[in-house]
């Protein structure tokens, strides 16, 4: 009878279990969206880590006479010697053929009757400062086998880096369409409610209820439903997002990530973002709501 | 102080929510609800409000409310003045509102709380302390006669009976300003005569009282000064004005 708690207006009875699902819909799409950028950035920075320290060199007519030695040897020395190699290793020609088979198909294993540049395998020291050294490596070499090239990855790199771009743009493009049609749900679904309690906000104004009083109840009505439904849809997308975190790992070549490291498997910005799609959306149930009632209401003399 | 200099109301279009049918005239298409009202209505004064259907008493009760503002003139409203060229901020309005008690014709109960919730409600928006609210509107429901109803809905009481409860809404806060509009169109003899004891003693304790009514039978019975309306414009006027 007593009613203390302030719902004079009666908009917790008029419900919005609706508003909450489609919120929560759209809060788990976002935290989906969120995840999957959290993995590409992953599988990118594996990808990225296995490839950036091996480089190619190639030395063309690698028997000729260069200094009392051949052009191979010498190129094989010089690279050794670099503080920044960890390793040069000259690949056979079985190897080479293997690597040109795509190219040369079932042929690939006659290239004994071609001139070919020798091939050295170089990977890098991942320890070393920041900082790529193959140019330096690469310039070099040059000047001791003249002729000697030191292949680089960055086209591969950036084939990589360009796939990792458009996975994120479509990750941020899914959170602001997700961000947009929630301003949109909790915005109709105020209009809505207002309407539907137009009489009552009219007697509540004329009895002296302030703009912002009635605004506010709107709001915490609104930041309550997004919060409700934005929780749950997040809840449930962990589901998948545990998944991934297991299956992630094991798809790239890692052992299984223990439940002690389930947290270290996606990067810390991808859980700051799951935390940040419940309290976004209440912000957005919250604002929107008032502004709406606010917009209404000023209608009123 | 209520006053009122050449005050008149207009509304652009075909029709008003609030007017209730109510046509002082009409300017192109525009609808003039009110035309040169000026008259003064001093603290603690009482006036009744008279004239036939459709002459304006219910939208001079709404400017007197301040749910509208005039389109001419000037009206102040316990020293708050507003028309065309002066609108009062809107808290300072809502402010001002919490200090006039107002009887709708149509009720306007909120359906959706108790007839409790209703008279508590003017006293809440207030900030009244909760134990103040709840000894004032034990009062007041019980002297409107509908104590056992604290719990019920509107729409569970009569018509005369949610009069009352408007009633006592309008006056539980102790409003400086009363109006009422039609306050005893519900009620019976007994009720009526009830009511206007009232209004009459929030009168004699101080309030400005203003109530329009066409029962003249009703006027008759409880005389005092008299607006008299016709076709939005002010034709008689007992008071000092």
């Amino acid at each position: 009878m007593r009613n203390a708690s302030g719902d004079v207006l009666g908009l917790r009875r008029a419900g919005g279990g609706a508003l909450a699902v489609a919120v929560g819909a759209m809060a788990f799409v976002a935290t989906l969206a969120i995840a999957g950028e959290g993995a590409a950035r992953v599988a990118a920075g594996r990808l990225l880590a296995e490839t950036a320290p091996s480089r190619t060199a190639l030395i063309p007519r690698p028997e000729e006479k260069l200094a009392g030695t051949t052009r191979i040897a010498a190129a094989l020395t010089a690279l050794r010697a670099d503080p920044a190699v960890a390793e040069a290793r000259p690949l056979p020609l079985a190897e080479v053929g293997e690597l040109v088979r795509p190219w040369l198909g079932p042929d690939s294993g006659k290239l004994g009757g071609l001139e070919l540049p020798a091939v050295i395998a170089v990977t890098l020291r991942p320890e070393l400062p920041a900082g790529d050294p193959a140019d330096r490596i690469g310039r070099a070499l040059s000047q001791v086998v003249a002729g000697a090239v030191l292949a680089d990855q960055d086209a591969q790199l950036g084939d990589l880096s360009r796939v990792l771009l458009v996975v994120r743009g479509l990750a941020l493009a899914v959170v602001l369409a997700v961000a947009t049609a929630t301003t949109l749900v909790v915005g109709v679904a105020t209009r809505a409610l207002v309407l539907r309690r137009g009489e009552t906000l009219g007697v509540a104004h004329g009895l002296g209820a302030e703009d912002g009083w009635i605004a506010a109840r709107f709001a915490r009505l609104g930041a309550r439903h997004a919060a409700t439904g934005a929780i749950g849809g997040a809840a449930l997308a962990m589901l998948p997002v545990t998944a991934l975190v297991w299956l992630l790992p094991p798809l790239l070549g890692a052992p299984p990530v223990g439940w002690d490291h389930l947290g270290d498997a996606l990067p810390r910005a991808t859980w700051i973002g799951f935390a940040a799609v419940p309290v976004f959306t209440t912000a957005v149930g919250y604002v929107v709501a008032a502004r709406v009632a606010r917009g209404w209401l000023g209608r009123l003399a | 102080m209520i006053q009122l200099r050449d005050v008149g109301l207009r509304f652009p279009g075909a029709g008003h929510p609030g007017l209730g049918g109510e046509v002082g005239g009409r300017d192109g298409g525009a609808r003039h609800a009110l035309r040169g009202i000026t008259t003064t209505i001093p603290g603690g004064g009482f006036r009744w409000l008279v004239g036939p259907s459709g002459a304006g008493k219910t939208s001079l009760l709404r400017l007197l409310h301040l749910a509208e503002h005039p389109t001419a003139g000037t009206l102040s409203v316990l020293g708050t003045v507003t028309g065309p060229g002066h609108r009062p901020r809107r808290r300072a309005l809502a402010r001002l509102r919490r200090r006039i008690g107002m009887v709708f014709q149509d009720f306007r109960l909120l359906e959706q709380c108790t007839v409790w919730e209703n008279v508590a409600l003017p006293l809440r928006l207030d900030r009244r302390p909760e134990a103040q609210v709840r000894r004032d509107v034990a009062e007041m429901l019980r002297w409107i006669g509908l104590a056992r109803y604290a719990a019920a809905r509107p729409a569970e009481l009569s018509g005369g009976e949610q009069q009352r409860v408007a009633i006592a809404r309008a006056v539980v806060g102790r409003p400086s300003v009363l109006l009422a509009d039609e306050p005893t169109g519900n009620l019976d003899e007994v009720q009526a005569e009830r009511l206007l004891g009232l209004l009459r003693e929030m009168n004699r304790l101080g309030a400005t009282v203003v109530i329009a009514t066409h029962n003249t039978g009703l006027v008759a019975r409880h005389p005092g000064p008299e607006l008299r309306l016709e076709a939005g414009r002010l034709v008689g006027d007992d008071g000092d004005g």
